[in-house]
């Protein structure tokens, strides 16, 4: 059986656990948790943008207000994202904990025979985190054996481990191939196994399976369960189960009647306009897989009809590849010529050429569906030759962007260049006073010398929405210098729009204050460098794959826009 | 007693070693060789223009004479590839010509240190068949054995006159702490490099002591008699160096140590003093003592073996100096008001703000010197400007670096003026074919990592461009911009011995001379320095640093431009 190594802190039970907010910071959390064995009591509300929400129900969990919680008896968990600080001072007499403080390893562990899996520096850090919480080894034990005995233990091969009553292994990796390598080792014990958790925390912001569980449940929809009788398979059912939450029938591959399983395409044959599917397949290349299946079924992803464990909007195509950029963190690395660059057309010299610049929503290749700037060169290509150098990548913000133009731009020579972007910079870079960093090299930073200080140059006073402004006033100047055009966009989000369905909330919603700012003041800018389509896709629907990310609809109409943008303004040039 | 672990082999130290090129570059091959305990038996000059010279009483040969040579080989400087040297002799690079030293053989060794050099030792003592008695490291952690070899703890290792314990790191800091571990330890102690490859070349060492040879100036040496003063003497008598006597802050006639404030009675334009020490305090103390008495800097009157006189502590104590930055990963930091910014003036609201950006040159507090920028404010200040300078300049910083640091913070500071004074780190020839890196994070992880599109644009327009761009980022913050191409005597032509041996540096030579064939002659947006000094002396400290002279003439220069601009 396996099982998670951090739960509820033994102190802690028997509390009522509410999760601080309904957005997908929430869900995120929730996620977390719930994988951890914590049954989540329900959800506090605090921004007065989704008080008409209150009383609602997430995964069968109420959302309560801040006066509903009774002091000694609940506690109020922080997401990950959203700092403390604030939240402490509104939930006055109240527990406020961090995700971290409210978890601990099992304690249940201290009445086993604990074995440690692994003496790398995992290994390391489980060692000290579980005798900081007074819980014994026994031993340890490795794949490949190649020293008698560690920190004290002795350390076996994990082939010469005999059978004990009480015992349990606690795997010490957090690289998912080693994991699986070691549970492969283990398959015929019948001892618990401990695992760090089953998806990474990316995968947990980026994926949303607890939303479309929802949403689907919400709205009596027929609810199938992919995957195989594994480990995953019972621990997503058990969470499930947990939350009063149906499966109405199970699929895996070619199906297995006699075990009531039916085969993936039988699917065809049902009403996918009442039915959604949550793929619970641990192999993270099988589970793209299924969700190509699915889409070639009828599923999609904007009719949010099918979920997965890992996020099923990022997803390579092939060809595409990130490597590693010593100015930016990361770039597209498609073509030995134009590092850094997707590339449209044939770059002739004649060609008009454009640089776009972007984050993820820009990003073509990476999620399932086509871009807009592929959407966008095909259009313009019927009217001109024209090259497109798409240089977006996912993750980059407006430093990443004015950072490749400077470096870039003279080699290229564009007669245009797009950006378009702004949710990458709503969120305040973490630990630095001044925003203008990539991200990235600091995580670089971090991890080569973890204990050492660092700066991050002159703390200035502009919110975050003035200081995405004026770099992309920078950027301007930079491209007008160079005789090229400049068109800078503030793409649509879904995000503190006017009126946010529950579903639009807990898929995109956040309680962070600068995606108002955002609204408020690029609706009232005077001198914007930009366009503003912050609200592009308010009204409409099926525009979302995911928490930022649109739909192929939703990114042919970006296409037009931008297209008719940069082409009434270069005719009215010529004219 | 520390001993270098590597010493020349006794198969190329019966030959007579040349080094190939009279350069910055090949002082630090005749610095390895020698500190390896090896002697150097002359240069070969490529450039044929200072043939029949010498350099600390070695001869520089042409490189017929050398092919006719007898018994001789030819030692490369890093940068020069051995293809392009058209010797038929075999040709080496230092490392090549090395040998683990045999004085270690006999006894009990250990290998304190269990890195990647720990890893490079053990691996080197194994090929040669020399047996290791233990591996030891300051943390043990939980491990007990390393690579199959037990680990065992400083405490345990067998003291005496048969133990050896080799201190395997690279980094001086490391260095540092492993010899206070050990200290009062009974070992002899040896040490990859006698000398850390970082410390030789940053210094001036034996450029200042020939110079010194030439001029027949007298030379002390400034130590406490100790492994460093030995090191020194061992050295000098090798290449026929007189000494005149030890010098020490204070007299000790027992050793027969004068006291350095004798040296008041001497005449000061004729010494040189060639301090004997590893300590950064010391180093620093020394120079203090020297300068108050009237040996300065400038004059290239003294220098140290080990550690750079110039910038003892920083080079002593790089993270007291330094810290990670968020985007340049390294930046000079002032644990003032504003991160990474020294501020010089009272930071009013109405003072006339100007925000300097530059590379080492321009670095308020790293060498000591006096910069150009201290000097400027001073100059200001007395002229009755109520003025505040932001001094953004960190080692290292090239012009894309500048840019950045005029985006990220100057735009917070709202300076009236933007004064950028740079050149020198623009003309590095091993780099990218696109340039805009930041420093230096091209020497970061893999070097194959992407870094934009390919270019063929040269060194100068790549700079040149980006001087543009600062001045177009600058005004769109209101400021007005002042570009400086900085004076270097690297691209200077017809040098003699001593300029090469000082200013010329390989990877760099190319570009300084297209830097000031191209600023000669182009229509430019920057104030054109690059000569400035090529003809004074007394104006540099090493390659590129200005000495207090050279920092007050450029400060002239710059309040003159500023004025011009401010109008008053």
């Amino acid at each position: 059986m396996l099982k998670i190594l951090y739960a509820l802190a033994e102190k802690y039970e028997g509390k009522k656990i509410f999760v601080y907010g309904i957005g997908f910071h929430a869900l995120s959390a929730f996620a977390e948790l719930s994988y951890c064995g914590i049954d989540i009591a329900g959800f506090v509300n605090t921004n007065k943008a989704y008080e008409q929400h209150a009383g609602e129900y997430i995964m069968n969990r109420k959302i309560v207000g801040k006066e509903e919680l009774v002091p000694n008896d609940g506690i109020v968990v922080v997401p990950r994202e959203i700092s403390r600080t604030a939240i402490q001072k509104v939930f006055y007499g109240i527990c406020v904990l961090k995700i971290d403080e409210l978890l601990a390893p099992d304690y249940r562990l201290r009445n086993k025979r604990v074995i440690l899996y692994g003496i790398g520096k995992r290994g390391n850090e489980i060692y000290d985190l579980l005798e900081a919480n007074g819980i014994n080894l026994a031993a340890a034990c490795v794949s490949e054996k190649k020293q008698d005995v560690w920190k004290g233990l002795p350390v076996y091969s994990v082939d010469e481990l005999e059978d004990a009553p009480d015992t349990v292994f606690v795997l010490a990796t957090k690289i998912p191939e080693y994991r699986d390598e070691m549970l492969g080792k283990l398959k015929d014990r019948e001892a618990e196994k401990y695992i760090d958790l089953f998806v990474t925390y990316n995968d947990m912001i980026s994926g949303d399976m607890y939303q479309i569980v929802d949403k689907v449940s919400g709205e009596r929809k027929k609810l199938f369960l992919y995957g195989n009788d594994d480990e995953l398979f019972q621990f997503i059912q058990k969470i499930l189960n947990r939350y009063g939450v149906d499966i109405n029938g199970r699929i895996y591959e070619n199906g297995d009647p006699d075990r009531g399983i039916e085969g993936i395409y039988e699917l065809i044959y049902k009403d996918l306009d009442n039915i959604a599917v949550i793929v619970a397949e641990s192999d993270r290349e099988k589970s793209k897989a299924v969700c190509d299946k699915l889409s070639e079924i009828g599923f999609c992803v904007q009719k949010h009809n099918y979920t997965s464990i890992y996020p099923k909007a990022l997803r390579y195509k092939k060809g595409f590849q990130v490597m590693a950029d010593c100015l930016l963190g990361h770039s597209p690395y498609m073509n030995e010529r134009f590092p850094g660059y997707v590339v449209y057309g044939d770059a002739k010299e004649d060609d008009l050429k454009i640089i776009i610049l972007g984050g993820s929503t820009s990003t073509d290749g990476f999620y399932s569906s086509t871009g807009w700037p592929y959407f966008f060169w095909k259009k313009y290509q019927q009217q001109k030759e024209v090259t497109v150098y798409n240089g977006a990548m996912m993750g980059h913000d407006v430093v990443q962007e004015l950072l490749k133009l400077l470096r870039d731009i003279a080699y290229i020579r564009p007669d245009v260049v797009i950006s378009m972007g702004g949710i990458n910079n709503v969120n305040v870079k973490k630990n630095t006073d001044n925003q203008f960093c990539v991200k990235d090299i600091l995580e670089w930073i971090t991890a080569m010398a973890p204990k050492e200080r660092y700066i991050s140059g002159v703390k200035g006073d502009e919110c975050t929405y003035e200081f995405w402004h004026r770099n992309l006033k920078v950027m301007k100047a930079v491209v007008e210098s160079y005789g090229a055009k400049f068109f800078g966009f503030l793409q649509p989000m879904n995000v503190a729009k006017e009126n946010p369905s529950l579903f639009d909330i807990i898929t995109t919603g956040e309680d962070n204050k600068d995606f108002w700012v955002f609204r408020e003041r690029s609706e009232k800018e005077s001198d914007p460098a930009y366009r503003n389509l912050i609200d592009l896709f308010d009204q409409e629907t099926e525009m979302y794959i995911d928490y930022a990310h649109y739909s192929e609809k939703a990114n042919d109409m970006l296409a037009d826009i931008v297209f008719k943008t940069v082409i009434t303004n270069m005719k009215e040039n010529l004219e | 007693m520390k001993k270098s672990l590597y010493i020349i082999s006794e198969e190329y130290q019966e030959m007579d070693i040349y080094v190939y090129g009279v350069n910055r570059d090949s002082v630090d091959v005749f610095a390895y060789i020698t500190l390896h305990n090896g002697e150097v038996a002359g240069f070969v000059d490529d450039s044929g223009s200072v043939i029949g010279e010498s350099f600390m009483n070695r001869v520089i040969i042409s490189e017929k004479e050398f092919e006719d040579a007898e018994a001789a080989i030819l030692v490369l400087p890093e940068f020069v590839t051995k293809d392009s040297v058209k010797i038929c002799k075999e040709k080496f690079y230092w490392r090549e010509i090395l040998e683990v030293n045999l004085d270690i053989v006999e006894k009990n060794i250990y290998v304190y240190g269990l890195g990647k050099v720990g890893k490079e030792i053990c691996y080197k003592l194994d090929e040669e068949n020399i047996k290791i008695k233990g591996v030891c490291i300051s943390e043990r952690g939980g491990y007990e054995r390393w690579n199959g070899r037990t680990i065992v703890d400083l405490e345990e290792i067998e003291q005496g006159e048969d133990c050896a314990i080799i201190l395997a790191t690279k980094r001086n800091d490391f260095r540092r702490q492993m010899l206070e571990k050990v200290e009062g330890y009974q070992a002899e102690l040896y040490l990859p490099d006698i000398i850390s490859q970082n410390y030789v070349v940053n210094s001036t060492f034996f450029q200042c002591v020939a110079k010194a040879v030439r001029e027949h100036k007298k030379i002390y040496i400034y130590g406490n008699k100790n492994d460093w003063t030995d090191l020194i003497l061992a050295i000098f008598r090798r290449y026929g160096v007189k000494v005149e006597g030890v010098i020490y802050k204070e007299e000790n006639q027992v050793l027969g140590i004068k006291s350095v404030y004798d040296l008041i009675y001497e005449k000061l334009d004729d010494i040189m003093v060639a301090i004997a020490s590893d300590s950064g305090n010391e180093v620093s103390q020394a120079g203090d003592i020297l300068e108050s008495i009237g040996v300065t800097m400038g004059r290239l009157s003294y220098a140290s073996i080990d550690i750079p006189h110039t910038s003892p502590y920083v080079f002593a104590y790089p993270g007291n100096y330094y810290e990670q930055d968020s985007l340049f990963s390294q930046c000079a930091h002032h644990k003032g008001k504003y991160p990474g910014i020294i501020v010089l003036g009272d930071d009013q609201v109405d003072d006339v703000k100007i925000f300097v950006v530059g590379g080492s040159t321009s670095t308020v507090g790293l060498y000591k010197q006096m910069t150009w920028v201290e000097y400027l404010y001073k100059k200001m200040k007395n002229m009755g400007y109520l003025i505040t300078v932001y001094c953004a300049a960190s080692a290292g910083y090239n012009v894309s670096d500048e840019l950045l640091r005029l985006i990220r913070d100057a735009c917070h500071l709202k300076p009236d003026y933007v004064i950028a004074f740079n050149g020198v780190n623009n003309l590095y020839n091993d780099l990218p074919s696109n340039r805009f890196l930041l420093y230096p994070k091209q020497s970061w992880g893999n070097k194959s990592m992407p870094n934009g599109v390919e270019t063929s644009e040269d060194a100068y327009d790549f700079w040149h461009r980006i001087i543009r761009l600062e001045k177009l980022v600058s005004e769109f913050m209101g400021a007005k911009y002042l570009a400086f191409l900085q004076p270097m005597n690297l691209p200077k032509r017809n040098k003699n011995v001593f300029e090469r041996s000082f200013f010329e540096v390989l990877r760099c030579s190319e570009n300084a001379r297209l830097f000031k064939e191209r600023a000669d002659q182009e229509d430019r947006e920057y104030i054109n320095l690059i000569s400035l000094f090529e003809d004074k002396e007394g104006m540099y400290i090493d390659e590129c640093h200005y000495s207090n002279a050279g920092n007050e003439i450029i400060a002239d220069i710059v309040v003159d431009e500023l004025i011009k601009v401010i109008g008053m």
